[in-house]
C-alpha cells in the first residue's frame, strides 16, 4: 500500500483522495449515529433502567445513576436523525461515491474546480466537528429534533446553535461540491459520451447536485432566521403571547412557527431524494452488471429521474398535513405527492424488469442490490398512505418512522455497501472476502426487517415518535410494547452484524485476493479502464466512447461484455 | 493536473466548451448564482408570510431613510457600470484602464457599505433593533446578509485589483475570464439589492 | 503591457467623457465589437428608472398597487441588468434554461408557502399580533 495518511493524501486536490476522506470520515459519522440509537434503543426497550457496564460513564447531567433523562433521549434522537442524514448518508452516498466515481465514468482526468473540491470536504469536516463538539456542552446537544422546530428550537439550550452553525457548513460544502459535479458533468465527458450514453449513477448525482444546489439554500436562510432568533432576539419564528413554563415570553412575538417549517421542508423533501437517488444509481450499474443484460427501459429512468427531481420540489407540505392546512391547499399536495411516486415506480420496475431473463451472478454487491429492490419498494410502498390526507392519523406516529428507515436503512444503506463491495477492487485491487460478507448481509437484512416492521405495526396502533418512553404511559399502546424489547434486540444483533464488515472492509485492504485483471468484474462502464489503483490523471490514454453504458450480451460480439470505450464489440 | 500522464490536457478553463459555450467558472459561478436566488428567496419568503399574516405592520417608508436608501441603489447601480467597463476594457487589452473602473467599482462598493452603516447607526441611535418588532428583524437581516455579500465581492475585487493583476503577464484570457466570472457575482449583488428596495423602503 | 496610471480622479464628468472617447477609439482599439454605447444606455436606465419607483411611491396609492408598481419597475431593470450586464443575450440556452428552472422554484417557494397560509384553517395562528 502506499504511504498511509501522508501529507499529500490528506490536503490532496485529487478527486479519488477526496473521496475517500469522505468515504471514512463518513462512515465514522453512520458508526457513531449508530451508537445513538443504540443507546435510544434500549431506554425504549427498559424505559427507566440503569444502562449496565456504561450507563454511569454518561455523567448526572445525562444518565444519573445510568438512567436516562428525557432530555438526553431527546438529544440523541435529534443528533441520530441529523448525523445520519447530513454526516453520514448524504456525503457518503453523494460526495463521496460521487468524487471518486464522477470523473472516472465519464473519462475526465479530475473534477472541474479541484480546490474548491478539497475546500468542500474540510468544511464538511468542520461542520461535522461543530456539531460533535456540542455533545461536550454542559447542557448537553441540539435536541429538538433533527428538524429543529421553533419555538422549542429558538428556546433551546446552546447545543442548537451549534446544530445551526454545523447546518450552515455542511449546506456550504454541499453547495460547493453540486456546483462542482454538474460543471465536471457538462464539461467534461469524452468524446461519444453523449447524455444518453452516460451510466446512469452519473444521471442520478447530477440530478441529485442540482436538487442540493436549488434546495439547500432555504434551509440556510431559516438557519439564518432561526440564529437571528438565538442570538438577536428576534422572533420570526415565535408567535406572540408564547407562554413558557408558566410565564409569558419577553420578546417582540410577531412570528409565525409554521414560516419555518415551510423553509425547512422545502429542503426536507428533495433531500429525501437526494438520500436515494445515488442508491439508485449504483444499484443500477450493479444490477445491470450481474445480469449481463442491458437496463430495461433505461431511457424511461432518465425522463423518471429528472420528473422525479422537478416534482420534488412541489410537494413538501405533505410533511406538514397536521398544521391546519385548508382543504384546497392540502388537495392540491396530495395530488403532487401521488404524482411524485410515478417515476419511483417507474425506476423500481424498469430495475425488477432487468432481472428477468438475465444471467444472475450472486456475489455480494448483487446480494445486496437484489435485497435493495424489495426493502425499497416496502419503503415507497408504505409511504403512499402518508400521502393521502384522509389517513392523517398515521402523521407523526411511528408508521412515519418505519416507513422513513425502509426506504434509507434496507434501502440506500445497503445500496452503499453494494458499492462498497464492488467499487472496493477498483480503488484497491484486491476483492473484498465472500464469506464474511455473507455474515454481513444476511443478519442486516433479517435484523432490518425486525427492527422496523414493528415500528409500522406501532405506528398504526397509535404510538407517536419522540416518545423517550416508547409510549409506556399510554394505554393505547400498552399492546405494543412488547415490539420495543424485539427492536432492541435486533438492533443490537444488526450492530454485531457489522463486525464482519469492519473486519472484512480491514483484512482484505491488505491481505484481500489481488485483483487479476483491471476490470475483475468485467463491467462496460469507463471507470473501468484504468490501471488499478487509478494513478494521478485515472487514464493512461485519452478515451472515445462508442456506445452505451450496459452494453452486455450483444448478439455477435466476442465476449459477454461490450465496453463503452472499446471500438470492436 | 501536471503532466505526470500522456494524455492531452484538454479544460475548459479559459476556453470555451464547445456544447455549453462556457468556460469552467462561468458554468460554475452561474450555478452558485441560481443558488443564491433560492437563499434571498427564502428571506423574501420569510418577508411575504410574516407580513401578510401580521395584524400590523410599521409605515416602512416613514421608518426607513428613503433619499439614502436611493442614493445607496444608485452608487451600485454605478458599481456594476463600471465593473462591466472594467472587463471591456481587458477585452480591449487596455490593462490600465481595467485597474481605474476596477478600482472605481471598489469605492462605490465600499460607498454603499458607508451609507448602509450609517443607516445602521442611525436606527440604533432611535433605539430601532432587530428585537423591535418583525419589520425591523426582516429589515437587518436581509440587508445584512446582502451587506455581508458585498463584503465578500470587495475582498476578491481588491485580490482581482491588486496580486491577482499580475496573472495580465501570464494568462491574459483567463483574467479577463475571471473579471467576468466575478462581474457576474457583482451584478446579481446589485440585482438583489434593487429588489430590497422596494421591499424594505417603498411599500 | 503598458502599464498606465490615470489621474485618480473620481468625479463622475470626467469618466463619463472618458467613455465617450472610448466609444470613438471602440472600433480601432477592440479585437472585439464591445461597443460601450448600450451599457451606458442600460446604465441611465437603471437611475432614471430608480428615481422614478421612488418617486411614485411617495404618491398615497392602496398597498396592491403600490406593490405592482414598485415590483414591475424592480422586475424590469433586474431584467436589463441579467440581459445586458450579464449578458445573458449573448450566451447559449443552457444559461437561460438554469435560470427558468430556478425562477419556477422560486415563485414555489414565494406564492405556494402563501397560498398555504391564506388556505390555513387554524384560527389560533392567524392573524399574528
Amino acid at each position: 500500500m502506499k504511504p498511509f495518511l501522508s501529507y499529500q493524501q490528506i490536503f490532496s486536490k485529487d478527486h479519488k483522495n477526496i473521496g475517500l476522506l469522505y468515504g471514512f470520515t463518513s462512515l465514522f459519522f453512520i458508526l457513531f449515529a449508530f451508537a445513538l440509537v443504540l443507546l435510544m434503543r434500549w431506554q425504549l426497550a427498559y424505559p427507566g433502567h440503569p444502562l449496565p457496564v456504561i450507563g454511569r460513564l454518561f455523567g448526572d447531567s445525562r444518565m444519573p445513576n445510568g438512567i436516562m433523562l428525557p432530555e438526553f433521549y431527546n438529544q440523541l434522537s435529534a443528533m441520530h436523525g441529523t448525523m445520519m442524514i447530513f454526516l453520514g448518508i448524504v456525503p457518503l452516498s453523494f460526495a463521496s461515491f460521487g468524487n471518486y466515481l464522477i470523473p472516472l465514468q465519464i473519462g475526465a482526468r479530475d473534477m472541474a474546480f479541484p480546490k474548491i473540491n478539497r475546500a468542500s470536504y474540510w468544511l464538511y469536516l468542520l461542520g461535522g466537528l461543530v456539531m460533535l463538539s456540542s455533545f461536550f456542552l454542559p447542557t448537553g446537544s441540539a435536541g429538538s429534533g433533527w428538524t429543529s422546530y421553533p419555538p422549542l428550537a429558538d428556546l433551546a439550550s446552546a447545543g442548537q446553535t451549534y446544530w445551526l452553525i454545523g447546518m450552515l457548513l455542511l449546506i456550504f460544502s454541499s453547495l460547493l461540491t453540486a456546483i462542482n459535479f454538474i460543471t465536471t458533468i457538462f464539461h467534461y465527458r469524452v468524446p461519444g459520451l453523449t447524455f444518453t450514453r452516460l451510466p446512469f449513477f452519473i444521471w442520478a448525482q447530477l440530478v441529485t447536485a442540482f436538487l442540493l444546489l436549488l434546495a439547500f439554500p432555504p434551509l440556510e436562510g431559516a438557519a439564518i432566521l432561526q440564529m437571528m432568533d438565538r442570538i438577536a432576539g428576534t422572533s420570526f419564528f415565535m408567535p406572540s403571547g408564547l407562554v413558557v413554563s408558566g410565564q409569558v415570553l419577553k420578546n417582540g412575538g410577531g412570528g409565525s412557527a409554521l414560516l419555518w417549517q415551510h423553509l425547512f421542508w422545502f429542503l426536507g423533501h428533495p433531500e429525501v431524494y437526494v438520500l436515494i437517488l445515488p442508491a439508485f444509481g449504483v444499484v443500477t450499474d450493479i444490477i445491470a452488471n450481474n445480469t449481463r443484460k442491458p437496463i430495461t427501459g433505461y431511457k424511461y429512468m432518465i425522463y423518471s429521474v429528472i420528473f422525479l427531481g422537478f416534482m420534488s420540489f412541489m410537494v413538501w407540505p405533505h410533511h406538514m398535513f397536521l398544521t391546519g392546512m385548508g382543504v384546497a391547499v392540502s388537495a392540491f399536495f396530495q395530488t403532487t405527492t401521488m404524482i411524485i411516486s410515478i417515476p419511483s415506480v417507474v425506476i423500481i420496475t424498469c430495475l425488477f424488469m432487468t432481472l428477468w431473463g438475465g444471467s444472475i451472478r450472486f456475489n455480494m454487491p448483487m446480494l445486496f442490490a437484489l435485497a435493495f429492490l424489495p426493502m425499497f419498494s416496502i419503503g415507497g410502498l408504505t409511504g403512499l398512505p402518508l400521502g393521502f390526507i384522509s389517513d392523517i392519523p398515521l402523521h407523526d406516529t411511528y408508521y412515519v418512522v418505519g416507513h422513513f428507515h425502509y426506504v434509507v436503512a434496507p434501502g440506500t444503506i445497503f445500496a452503499l455497501f453494494a458499492g462498497i463491495y464492488y467499487w472496493f477492487p477498483k480503488v484497491t485491487g484486491r476483492y473484498m472476502n465472500e464469506r464474511l460478507g455473507h455474515w454481513h448481509f444476511w443478519p442486516s437484512l433479517v435484523c432490518m426487517n425486525f427492527i422496523f416492521t414493528p415500528m409500522l405495526i406501532q405506528g398504526i396502533a397509535g404510538v407517536n415518535r419522540r416518545l423517550y418512553d416508547g409510549g409506556a404511559i399510554y394505554p393505547h399502546a400498552q399492546g405494543v410494547l412488547y415490539l420495543n424489547v424485539v427492536m432492541s434486540w435486533a438492533a443490537g444483533i444488526l450492530a454485531v452484524a457489522q463486525i464482519p464488515f469492519f473486519i472484512n472492509f480491514v483484512h482484505s485492504t491488505f491481505k484481500g485476493k489481488k485483483i487479476t485483471s483491471d476490470n475483475p468484474w468485467e463491467s462496460t462502464t469507463l471507470e473501468w479502464a484504468t490501471p488499478t489503483p487509478p494513478p494521478e490523471g485515472n487514464f493512461l490514454k485519452r478515451l472515445k466512447v462508442y456506445r452505451g453504458p450496459y452494453e452486455y450480451n450483444v448478439p455477435d460480439a466476442d465476449k459477454d461484455y461490450s465496453p463503452q470505450y472499446e471500438e470492436t464489440a | 493536473m501536471n503532466g505526470s500522464s500522456p494524455t492531452e490536457t484538454i479544460n475548459y478553463i479559459v476556453d470555451e466548451n464547445p456544447q455549453t459555450g462556457l468556460y469552467d467558472s462561468k458554468l460554475g459561478i452561474w450555478l452558485f448564482l441560481a443558488s443564491e436566488v433560492m437563499l434571498f428567496g427564502a428571506l423574501f419568503s420569510a418577508y411575504i408570510l410574516l407580513r401578510t399574516g401580521s395584524f400590523s405592520w410599521p409605515s416602512q417608508h416613514d421608518l426607513m431613510n428613503v433619499p439614502i436608501g436611493t442614493v445607496n441603489t444608485m452608487v451600485l447601480i454605478s458599481s456594476s457600470i463600471t465593473m462591466i467597463m472594467s472587463w471591456i476594457s481587458l477585452k480591449r487589452n487596455q490593462f490600465g484602464r481595467y485597474r481605474l473602473y476596477l478600482g472605481l467599482t471598489i469605492i462605490l462598493g465600499f460607498l454603499f457599505l458607508v451609507f448602509k452603516t450609517y443607516e445602521y447607526v442611525d436606527h440604533i441611535n432611535h433605539h430601532l433593533y432587530p428585537s423591535t418588532n418583525v419589520f425591523l428583524g426582516m429589515y437587518y437581516t436581509m440587508t445584512g446578509l446582502h451587506a455581508l455579500h458585498v463584503i465578500g465581492g470587495i475582498v476578491v475585487l481588491s485580490y482581482m485589483w491588486g496580486p491577482g493583476s499580475r496573472m495580465w503577464l501570464t494568462n491574459p484570457k483567463r483574467l479577463t475570464n475571471r473579471i467576468e466570472t466575478v462581474g457576474l457575482y457583482w451584478h446579481f449583488v446589485d440585482i438583489i439589492w434593487i429588489f430590497l428596495l422596494p421591499t424594505l423602503y417603498l411599500i | 503591457m503598458a502599464f498606465c496610471r490615470y489621474h485618480l480622479d473620481f468625479s463622475f464628468a470626467y469618466t463619463l467623457s472618458d467613455l465617450k472617447a472610448d466609444m470613438k477609439n471602440s472600433i480601432s482599439n477592440s479585437n472585439e465589437n464591445l461597443s460601450s454605447r448600450k451599457y451606458i444606455l442600460v446604465f441611465i436606465s437603471l437611475l432614471l428608472l430608480t428615481v422614478l419607483t421612488v418617486a411614485l411611491s411617495y404618491l398615497k396609492h392602496t398597498l396592491m398597487l403600490t406593490i405592482i408598481i414598485a415590483f414591475t419597475i424592480a422586475l424590469f431593470k433586474g431584467g436589463l441588468i441579467v440581459r445586458y450586464f450579464m449578458r445573458l443575450i449573448n450566451e447559449k440556452p443552457v444559461i437561460f434554461w438554469l435560470l427558468f428552472l430556478t425562477f419556477i422554484f422560486l415563485f414555489a417557494i414565494l406564492f405556494l408557502t402563501f397560498f398555504e397560509q391564506q388556505n390555513q384553517v387554524n384560527t389560533n395562528v392567524l392573524p399574528f399580533t
